[in-house]
C-alpha cells in the first residue's frame, strides 16, 4: 500500500472495513472504425493496457476485492487475442486473498457459447482468484462480515430489473457489510427500460451497503445522498468524444461502522484523453502544437481562413501534429476536420510573384472559376484547392 | 494508334478486300481504278461516320451485294480495338465496337450509336460527340481527320485548315499534350508534370475517373463500401429492436388493460354466483310448496277416482253378458260351416277315389298301348329301311374298291419295270465314271511332267537374270545426291548467274604498259593468257572482271557493278565453293547440268538392275510353283494304273462309243457342255508328244479339253444324281402303291363284311316285324310302310294328348269346390274364437278393477291427507321466509366466466409473446446495436467526408491541368513554333535549301514560307511543292502524336529526286511510327527487288517495310451490262 492510499484509510473515521476496487466497461476488442489503420491499433491496445494500471491501482491500495461491473469485452464471443491478453494479465499478478469478479455485461452477455461460458478457452485461462459471475444467484463471502452478490445480464437487453428481481433481501439480523453489484441502466438515463433497468432505491430496498454497477462510461454516483452509494465507476479509457468524466476506476472504503456510508473515491487510470479543439487562426494552430498532446486523441477542428502563405504552414503544423510514416505525430491519435478551412484568395498574386506569366494567367482564371460558381459552392472549393496547389507545385519547384 | 487488320465488303466497287497492316511503312501499290481510296474512305467511314447516316448512300455499291460493312482493327495504348459497321437506313445500320488485351478474345465496348462517342474519345480527333446540336452532316471533319486520313488531293485542305476550325478541343487538347513538351518555361513545365501525374494518377486517359486497385481513392471507397454494409446491416438491427421495443411497450400496455378486466370480471362472477345460489333456494322453497299442494291435490282425485271405477266395473259386468250371447251365435255358424266342408271333401274323394283313378289308368293304358305299338312298327320299318340303304352303299363301294384296286396293280408294274431301267442305267454311269477317272488321272500325270520341265526352264531363266543384275550393278556411283540437294545447286548456280549478271555491267580496260613488257590477262571467267605489250595500249574489253599482271610485279583488278552486288555474288561463290564443288569433283562432272545427267543415268542403271532381279526372283518363284505341281507326278501314274485296272473286263470302245452318244445327246440346256464333252471323248495321249516351250507356257493339256472332260464328268454326275433320285422316287412310290393296294385290299374286304352283315340284320328285323316265313319286300315298299306307319304313330298320340286334358280339368273343378269350403270354415272358426277372447279379456279387466277397487279403498286414509295439508303450511312459511330473488339466468354466469376464461387467455398470450419480444430484443441488441450504429455511422460519414475530399482534390489538379493548358494556349503559339522547326528542317532538306522557314499559327494553320528574306504564301509554291509541304506537316504530326498515318497518293505531281527523298524520309518515319501509303507508283517508295512479284504481301523485315499488292487482296465487284 502506498503513501497516499495509507493517508486515505487513515481519513476514514472509525477505520476501514472492507476495500475494494470497482471498475467497468472495459469494452476490450473495440474497433473505432471512425480513425485510421494505425490509430485503431492504438486506441485498442490501450484498452488492454490500462487494465494493468486497474490491478495495479488494487495492489497499491491493497484492496481485498476487484469488482469488474460488465462489459469487459465488446462482444460476446470477442477474438482470442483480447480475452488471452486479459488473462495473461491477471494470471500475471499472481494473487491470493485478493478475488476479483468478472461481471458478464450487456455487450458481453453470458450466453452459451460466449466467453463467458463454463466451456471457453477463456474460463480455463483464468487464474484461481479470479471468478465469472455465472448465476442468477451468485454470492461471494469477500472477507469476514463481507458479502458479494451478483447477478449477470443474459442478453443484450432485458426490461427486468436484475437487481431487485434477483439480489437477495437483508434478512433481520444479517449485519454484514452487503455490496450488490449489476449492470444496467439506472432510472434516470433516457431508454432503461429495456436496458437492464435499475429502479431507484433498489440498493436501499434490498439492504445493501453499496451496489456496483456499469454501462455509462463516465464515473458517476447515482444515489449520492442515499446511504448506500450506487456507482458507475466509467470506463477506464475513454470510448467517444464528448463521454463525461470518463477514464477512472474507483476504490471504495467500508468503514468499520455499518452505519456509515461507503466513501467512494474516482482514480484516473486512462492513458489517452479524448478532446475536441477547434482553432481559429494560425496562432490558436500553432499554440496547440506547443502542447504536450502525446497521449491525445484530438479531433481537431480547424475554423479559419488562411492566406496561400499561411496554408502552407497550416499544412506543415498538421504533418508535425499528424506524423508520417517516417515521424511519429506530436498527438498521440488526430482526427483532423477541414471541412471549415477556407483558402483566403484576394492575395493570390503577391504569393505568386515572380512565377512565369503564364502561371500568374492561371491562378487568375482559376480565381474567375472561383468568382463564376461562387465561394460556396463545390466548383469554388475546388477552383480554390486547385489555386492552392498551382501555389504550392510553383513554390516547390522553382525552390 | 496502329492499324492492324481492314475488312472491307461490299463497299462502292470493292466486293471485298483483307487487309493486315504491318507495324511500320505500309505501302499498298495497284492501278488507278482498283480501289485504293475506296479503300481509305472505307477507313475514314468507319472511324468517323455514324452508320445509320444518309452520307452511306454515297458508297452503297455499284452491284446489288448487301449493305457495305467495314471492320477495322487498331491498336490504342496497349488495348486492341476493333470497330465495325455495316452502313444503310434503319436497322439494318450496325455499329460495333470491341476490345482485346491481347487480340485472342474481344469484348463489346460499345453498340450502336454510342460507338461513335466512344471512338472519337479515343482518336481525340476534334471531332465532337455524335447527336450534338449543329453538328457537321454526312462525314464529320477536323484538322486532325484531314492531316492524319485525308483524301487523296486533299491538299488545299491540310494546308489551309487549322485547328481554330475544329468544333470540338480534343484534337487541340491532344496536340497540346503532344507537343507542349517543345517549348514551355522550366517551371510551367513542372508544374504541369506534377500536376498531370495527379491527374493520371486518379483519371483515364479519356477523362474517367479510375476504378478498381488502380484509383487512388480505391483504399476509401473500399472502407465505405465496408462501413456502408455494416451500417446498413446495424441500422436494419437497430430498427428491428427499436420495433420490438415497441412492441413490448404495446405488450406491456396490452398486460395491464388485460389484469384490470381480469380484476372487473372476477368481481362480476363472484356478484353473479350468489344471485344464482339466492335464486336457487328461492325456487327449491316455492317447489317443496308445489309437492305439499300436490299430494293434498292426490287425496282429492283418488277419491274422485274411486267412485269412476266403480261406475266402470258396473258397465263392465253389462258388456258381460253381451259377449256371452255373441259366443254362443258365433258357435252356431262355425258348426254350419263344418258341414259344408265335410261335403266338399266328400265330392273331391269321388273324384279323386280309387276306382276312379282304376278307370281312368285302364283308359289311358289302352289309348296309350295302341300309341306304342305305332310306334314300334314304325321304327322296325325305319331301320328296315335303314339297313336296307346301309347295305346298298356297302355294295357300291366295294365296287368302286375294286375298280381302284385293279388301277393301281396297273401302275405297281409299270413303276417297277421304270425302277428296273434306272439301275441299269445307273450301273452303265458308273462305269463311263471310271473311265472319265482313268482319263482324269492320266491327264494330271501328264500335266506333272510338263510342269517339271517348266521349272527346269525358269531356272535357266532365273540364272541369266541375275548375271544381268550384278552386271548392272557392278559400276558404283560416287555417293548419294538428293533432289533437293540437286534443286538447291540448281538453285545456287542461278543465284550466281543472276548475280553475276547484275555485274556484268562492261567493262572497257585500257592499259598503257611499256612495250615488251609481259602481261598476263583473265578476262571474266576465262583463263588467264599472256598478251605482250606493243606500242599501243593494251584495250580489253570484259562484261565484269579484268585481272591484268603486269610483269615487275604489278596487278591491276577491274570489276565492274555495284559492290554491293559484288559482295552478295562473293557470298554465293563461297557458298558455291562449300555446298557444290565437292560434290561436283566427286561425281567428276563440271556443271550441274551435267551432274543432272549423271544422276539420271545412274538412276536409270540402278533401276535396270533392280528390274533384273525382280525378274530373277519371279522366274525363280515360278519354277518353284512348277516344281510343286510335278512333285504329285509318281501318284498321278499309279492312280490311273488303279483307275484302268478297275474297268477291267469293261468294253472300253464301247463305253467311249457311250460317252459320246451321251455327250452327243444332252439334255435341254447343255448345249455348251455337249462341244466340250465330245471334246473330251477324244483319246488321252499316253505320253506328251513334246517338251514344253522354254518360256515357261504351259504344256499342259489345252485347258478346254480339261474343261470339257470336267464338264462330262459334272454331266455323268448330274445324270447319276437324277437316276438315284428317280430310283429313289419310284422305288418310294413302289412301297406307296404296295401299301395303298393292301389298304384297297382291306377296305374291299370291310366293305364286303358291312354289306352281308346288312341283309343279315335286315332279314332278322324284317322277321321281327312280320314273321318269319315273310320274305323282306323291297326297298320302295319298306318305304311306303314306314310313311304309313308314321302318320299312325302320329294319330295314337293326339288321342292320348286329348285324354289327359279331359282329366286334368274335371280334378281342377272338384279342388276350388274343396277350397271354398275350406275358407268359408276357417272364417267362422276365426269369428269364434274372436268372441270368446274378447270375452276372457272382459273378465279379465272386470277382475282388475274388482282387485283395484279394493286396493284403492283400502288407500284412501284420512291421516295422510292431514299430513298433507300440514306440509303444505309449513312449506309456504319456508318460502315467505327467503324474501324476494332478483331473476337472473345462468346463461349470464357461464357468460360472464367465459370472458374470464378468455381474458387470462389474453393474458397469457401477451406474456408469452412479451417474453419472446423480450428474448428477441436480448439477441438482437438494444442500446449495445444502438452505439454501435452510432460509431458506424459516424466512421461512415467521415469516410464519406474524406472521400469528397480526396476526389475534390483530385478534380482540383484536374482543373489546374486543363487551366495550365488554356492559358499556355492563350499564351502565345508555341504550339506552331514547336511544329514549326521540324517541319522547316525537313522542308528545307527537300528543297536543299531553297525554302528555309515555314511559319506556322498557335492552330498549327500554315502561315507562310520564308523565301528569300520574305514570308510567301503557300499558295505561291508550285502544285508540288505544296503537296510536298503538306505531306512534311502531316508527317511531322503524326510523328509527335505518334500515331498513323495514312497517305492517299499524296505525292502525285512529285518530280523522282523528292520522291526518292520522300522515301527515305518515310522509310526513316516508319521506325517510330506507322505509315500507311496508297499509290499507284510503288517505284516511288520501293526498289524493283521489294514488290511482291505475284505474291499478294512481302515484308521487308528489316526497314520494317510491308509491301501489299492491290491487286491480289482486293476482289472487284463484277458488274453485268
Amino acid at each position: 500500500m502506498d503513501d497516499v492510499a495509507r493517508k486515505v484509510d487513515g481519513a476514514v473515521e472509525g477505520g476501514v472495513g472492507l476495500k475494494l476496487v470497482h471498475t467497468a466497461d472495459w469494452h476490450l476488442g473495440m474497433t473505432f472504425p471512425a480513425f485510421g489503420v494505425d490509430a485503431r491499433l492504438r486506441l485498442t491496445r490501450a484498452r488492454l493496457e490500462v487494465v494493468d494500471r486497474i490491478l495495479g491501482l488494487a495492489e497499491r491500495h491493497d484492496v481485498q476485492a476487484v469488482l469488474c461491473a460488465g462489459d469487459l469485452f465488446d462482444d460476446a464471443d470477442p477474438s482470442r487475442l483480447w480475452w488471452e491478453g486479459l488473462a495473461d494479465k491477471l494470471r500475471a499478478r499472481r494473487w491470493s486473498g485478493r478475488p476479483l469478479f468478472l461481471l458478464p455485461g450487456n455487450h458481453d452477455p453470458l450466453t452459451a457459447n460466449g466467453v463467458y461460458s463454463k466451456g471457453h478457452p477463456f474460463r480455463a485461462a483464468l487464474p484461481s482468484w479470479a471468478h465469472v459471475v455465472d448465476q442468477d444467484d451468485f454470492t461471494f463471502e469477500l472477507a469476514e462480515g463481507a458479502v458479494l452478490h451478483a447477478v449477470p445480464c443474459r442478453s443484450r437487453s432485458e426490461s427486468r430489473d436484475l437487481a431487485m428481481s434477483l439480489l437477495p433481501r437483508r434478512q433481520p439480523g444479517d449485519q454484514r457489510i452487503r455490496i450488490g453489484m449489476v449492470h444496467g441502466q439506472t432510472f434516470d438515463l433516457p431508454g432503461c427500460q429495456m436496458n437492464f433497468p435499475i429502479g431507484r432505491g433498489v440498493a436501499e430496498s434490498k439492504g445493501l451497503d453499496y451496489l456496483a454497477i456499469g454501462d455509462t462510461h463516465g464515473f458517476r454516483d447515482v444515489t449520492p445522498d442515499g446511504h448506500a452509494p450506487t456507482v458507475y465507476p466509467g470506463a477506464p479509457e475513454p470510448t467517444h468524444f464528448g463521454e463525461k468524466n470518463p477514464g477512472h476506476a474507483v476504490v471504495v472504503y467500508f468503514p468499520k461502522d455499518r452505519r456509515r456510508r461507503a466513501l467512494v473515491r474516482e482514480e484516473p487510470v486512462a492513458h489517452y484523453t479524448w478532446e475536441v479543439v477547434t482553432v481559429a487562426s494560425l496562432e490558436d494552430l500553432e499554440r496547440l502544437a506547443a502542447r504536450d498532446l502525446s497521449q491525445h486523441v484530438l479531433r481537431l477542428v480547424l475554423d479559419l481562413k488562411a492566406r496561400l502563405d499561411e496554408f502552407d504552414a497550416i499544412e506543415r503544423i498538421l504533418v508535425e501534429l499528424e506524423g508520417t510514416e517516417a515521424l511519429h505525430g506530436k498527438v498521440g491519435v488526430l482526427q483532423l476536420d477541414r471541412s471549415r478551412l477556407a483558402l483566403e484568395t484576394s492575395r493570390v498574386e503577391d504569393a505568386l510573384e515572380g512565377a512565369p506569366d503564364v502561371l500568374r494567367n492561371v491562378a487568375t482564371r482559376l480565381l474567375a472559376i472561383e468568382s463564376e460558381h461562387g465561394k460556396d459552392s463545390a466548383q469554388g472549393d475546388i477552383a480554390r484547392r486547385a489555386l492552392y496547389q498551382l501555389y504550392r507545385l510553383t513554390r516547390e519547384v522553382r525552390a | 494508334m496502329r492499324f492492324r487488320r481492314l475488312e472491307v465488303r461490299a463497299y462502292r466497287a470493292i466486293d471485298q478486300a483483307e487487309l493486315e497492316f504491318g507495324p511500320g511503312l505500309n505501302v499498298f501499290y495497284g492501278p488507278n481504278d482498283l480501289g485504293k481510296s475506296t479503300l481509305a474512305a472505307a477507313m475514314r467511314a468507319v472511324l468517323l461516320l455514324p452508320s445509320e447516316s444518309t452520307a452511306h448512300q454515297a458508297f452503297v455499291p455499284w452491284h446489288d451485294a448487301g449493305p457495305p460493312r467495314v471492320r477495322l482493327t487498331f491498336e490504342r495504348d496497349g488495348t486492341l480495338f476493333r470497330v465495325t459497321k455495316v452502313f444503310g437506313n434503319g436497322s439494318l445500320a450496325q455499329s460495333q465496337l470491341e476490345s482485346s488485351p491481347d487480340g485472342s478474345s474481344y469484348h463489346d465496348e460499345e453498340k450502336g450509336r454510342a460507338v461513335d462517342r466512344r471512338l472519337r474519345e479515343l482518336l481525340r480527333w476534334g471531332i465532337e460527340p455524335p447527336g450534338g446540336k449543329g453538328g457537321a452532316r454526312g462525314l464529320p471533319e477536323s484538322f486532325l481527320s484531314h492531316v492524319l486520313l485525308g483524301a487523296q488531293g486533299d491538299v488545299p485542305e491540310i494546308l489551309e485548315r487549322s485547328l481554330q476550325s475544329d468544333r470540338d478541343g480534343s484534337g487541340k487538347e491532344r496536340l497540346y499534350e503532344a507537343l507542349s513538351a517543345l517549348s514551355q518555361d522550366p517551371t510551367f513545365k513542372r508544374v504541369l508534370e506534377a500536376a498531370q501525374a495527379k491527374v493520371d494518377a486518379a483519371f483515364t486517359p479519356t477523362g474517367r475517373r479510375k476504378t478498381g486497385q488502380s484509383s487512388p481513392l480505391s483504399p476509401i471507397k473500399e472502407q465505405i463500401t465496408l462501413l456502408a454494409q455494416e451500417f446498413e446491416r446495424l441500422e436494419q438491427q437497430r430498427r428491428e429492436s427499436e420495433e420490438v421495443q415497441q412492441r413490448i411497450s404495446s405488450l406491456d400496455e396490452q398486460r395491464l388493460v388485460l389484469d384490470a378486466q381480469i380484476d372487473g370480471l372476477e368481481t362480476r362472477v363472484a356478484s353473479e354466483s350468489e344471485q344464482l345460489e339466492r335464486l336457487a333456494a328461492s325456487r327449491r322453497a316455492a317447489e317443496r310448496v308445489a309437492l305439499a299442494e300436490q299430494a293434498l291435490k292426490s287425496c282429492e282425485v283418488s277419491r274422485s277416482e274411486l267412485a269412476a271405477r266403480e261406475a266402470e266395473l258396473e258397465a263392465l259386468r253389462a258388456a258381460g253378458a253381451a259377449q256371452a250371447e255373441s259366443i254362443r251365435s258365433a258357435a252356431s255358424k262355425r258348426a254350419e260351416a263344418e258341414a259344408l266342408a265335410l261335403a266338399a271333401e266328400r265330392r273331391v274323394a269321388e273324384q279323386t277315389g280309387e276306382a276312379a283313378l282304376v278307370q281312368q289308368a285302364a283308359a289311358r293304358a289302352r289309348i296309350e298301348a295302341r300309341c306304342q305299338q305305332q310306334r314300334s312298327v314304325h321304327a322296325a320299318l325305319a331301320r328296315s329301311v335303314e339297313l336296307e340303304r346301309a347295305a346298298a352303299a356297302a355294295e357300291v363301294a366295294l365296287g368302286a374298291e375294286h375298280a381302284a384296286l385293279a388301277d393301281a396293280e396297273r401302275t405297281q408294274a409299270h413303276a417297277e419295270q421304270a425302277l428296273a431301267a434306272a439301275s441299269a442305267e445307273l450301273g452303265e454311269l458308273q462305269r463311263l465314271e471310271g473311265l472319265l477317272e482313268w482319263r482324269a488321272a492320266e491327264l494330271a500325270a501328264q500335266r506333272a511332267r510338263a510342269a517339271l520341265a517348266d521349272a527346269r526352264g525358269l531356272a535357266d531363266q532365273a540364272e541369266a537374270w541375275r548375271a544381268r543384275a550384278a552386271q548392272a550393278s557392278a559400276t558404283r556411283a560416287p555417293g548419294e545426291v538428293s533432289n533437293a540437294t540437286l534443286a538447291e545447286l540448281r538453285q545456287l548456280w542461278r543465284q550466281l548467274e543472276v548475280a553475276a549478271a547484275r555485274l556484268e555491267v562492261g567493262l572497257d580496260v585500257v592499259l598503257s604498259v611499256p612495250e615488251g613488257r609481259d602481261v598476263r590477262l583473265r578476262v571474266d571467267a576465262d583463263a588467264e593468257r599472256p598478251v605482250v605489250a606493243g606500242p599501243q595500249p593494251i584495250r580489253q574489253r570484259a562484261k565484269g572482271r579484268v585481272v591484268a599482271r603486269i610483269e615487275g610485279g604489278i596487278e591491276l583488278s577491274a570489276t565492274a557493278g555495284d559492290p554491293a552486288l559484288r559482295g552478295e555474288l562473293e557470298a554465293l561463290e563461297r557458298r558455291w565453293a562449300v555446298v557444290a564443288v565437292p560434290l561436283l569433283q566427286a561425281w567428276g562432272v563440271p556443271g550441274v547440268a551435267e551432274l543432272a545427267e549423271r544422276l539420271e543415268a545412274e538412276r536409270a542403271r540402278e533401276r535396270e538392275a533392280a528390274e533384273c532381279l525382280r525378274e530373277a526372283a519371279s522366274a525363280e518363284a515360278r519354277a518353284h510353283e512348277k516344281r510343286e505341281l510335278a512333285a504329285d507326278l509318281e501318284q498321278h501314274e499309279r492312280r490311273a494304273e488303279q483307275r484302268l485296272r478297275a474297268l477291267d473286263g469293261a468294253d472300253l470302245s464301247a463305253l467311249e462309243e457311250r460317252l459320246a452318244a451321251l455327250a452327243a445327246a444332252p439334255a435341254p440346256g447343255e448345249k455348251p457342255l455337249a462341244a466340250k464333252a465330245r471334246a473330251a471323248t477324244q483319246p488321252v495321249p499316253k505320253r506328251p508328244a513334246q517338251r514344253p516351250a522354254s518360256d515357261g507356257s504351259s504344256s499342259e493339256r489345252p485347258p478346254s479339253a480339261a474343261a470339257a472332260s470336267s464338264g462330262l464328268e459334272a454331266l455323268l454326275a448330274r445324270r447319276r444324281g437324277e437316276l438315284e433320285a428317280l430310283r429313289v422316287r419310284q422305288q418310294a412310290e413302289l412301297a406307296e402303291r404296295s401299301a395303298a393296294r393292301v389298304r384297297a385290299l382291306t377296305r374291299a374286304s370291310g366293305l364286303e363284311e358291312a354289306r352281308t352283315s346288312a341283309r343279315a340284320r335286315l332279314a332278322e328285323a324284317w322277321a321281327a316285324h312280320a314273321g318269319p316265313a315273310t320274305a323282306v319286300p323291297s326297298a320302295a315298299d319298306l318305304e311306303r310302310q314306314l310313311a304309313a306307319a308314321a302318320r299312325a304313330t302320329a294319330d295314337a298320340e293326339a288321342e292320348l294328348e286329348h285324354w289327359d286334358r279331359q282329366l286334368a280339368a274335371q280334378n281342377a273343378a272338384v279342388q276350388r269346390e274343396r277350397e271354398r269350403a275350406a275358407r268359408a270354415l276357417s272364417e267362422a272358426r276365426e269369428r269364434y274364437d274372436v268372441a270368446h277372447t274378447a270375452s276372457l279379456t272382459s273378465r279379465e279387466r272386470l277382475l282388475t278393477l274388482e282387485a283395484q277397487l279394493s286396493e284403492r279403498r283400502q288407500r284412501i286414509d284420512p291421516a295422510a291427507e292431514s299430513a298433507a295439508r300440514d306440509e303444505l303450511e309449513q312449506a309456504r312459511a319456508a318460502r315467505a321466509s327467503l324474501g324476494p330473488a332478483v331473476d337472473l339466468a345462468p346463461e349470464r354466469l357461464a357468460e360472464s366466466q367465459r370472458e374470464l376464461a378468455a381474458a387470462r387467455a389474453e393474458r397469457e398470450r401477451v406474456l408469452a409473446e412479451l417474453r419472446r419480444a423480450e428474448g428477441a430484443l436480448g439477441h438482437i441488441g438494444g442500446d449495445v446495436v444502438a452505439m454501435r450504429e452510432r460509431e458506424t455511422r459516424e466512421a461512415l460519414d467521415r469516410a464519406r467526408a474524406l472521400e469528397l475530399d480526396q476526389e475534390r482534390e483530385y478534380d482540383a489538379y484536374r482543373l489546374l491541368v486543363e487551366q495550365l493548358r488554356e492559358a499556355e494556349n492563350e499564351q502565345g503559339a508555341h504550339l506552331g513554333r514547336a511544329l514549326e522547326a521540324p517541319v522547316s528542317e525537313r522542308f528545307a532538306r527537300l528543297t536543299e535549301g531553297r525554302y528555309r522557314q515555314v511559319g506556322i499559327d498557335g492552330g498549327l494553320g500554315l502561315q507562310g514560307v520564308a523565301v528569300a528574306g520574305r514570308q510567301r504564301s503557300y499558295s505561291e509554291l508550285s502544285e508540288g511543292t505544296q503537296e510536298q509541304l503538306a505531306t512534311i506537316l502531316r508527317l511531322c504530326v503524326a510523328e509527335h502524336l505518334e500515331t498513323a498515318l495514312v497517305l492517299d497518293d499524296h505525292l502525285a505531281q512529285t518530280h523522282r529526286e523528292r520522291a526518292e527523298w520522300f522515301r527515305k524520309t518515310l522509310r526513316e518515319a516508319a521506325a517510330r511510327i506507322q505509315i500507311v501509303v496508297l499509290t499507284a507508283r510503288p517505284e516511288d517508295y520501293l526498289a524493283a527487288s521489294e514488290l511482291c512479284n505475284g505474291a499478294p504481301c512481302k515484308d521487308i523485315a528489316a526497314d520494317r517495310v510491308r509491301v501489299i499488292d492491290l491487286e491480289r487482296v482486293i476482289r472487284r465487284a463484277q458488274y453485268s451490262r
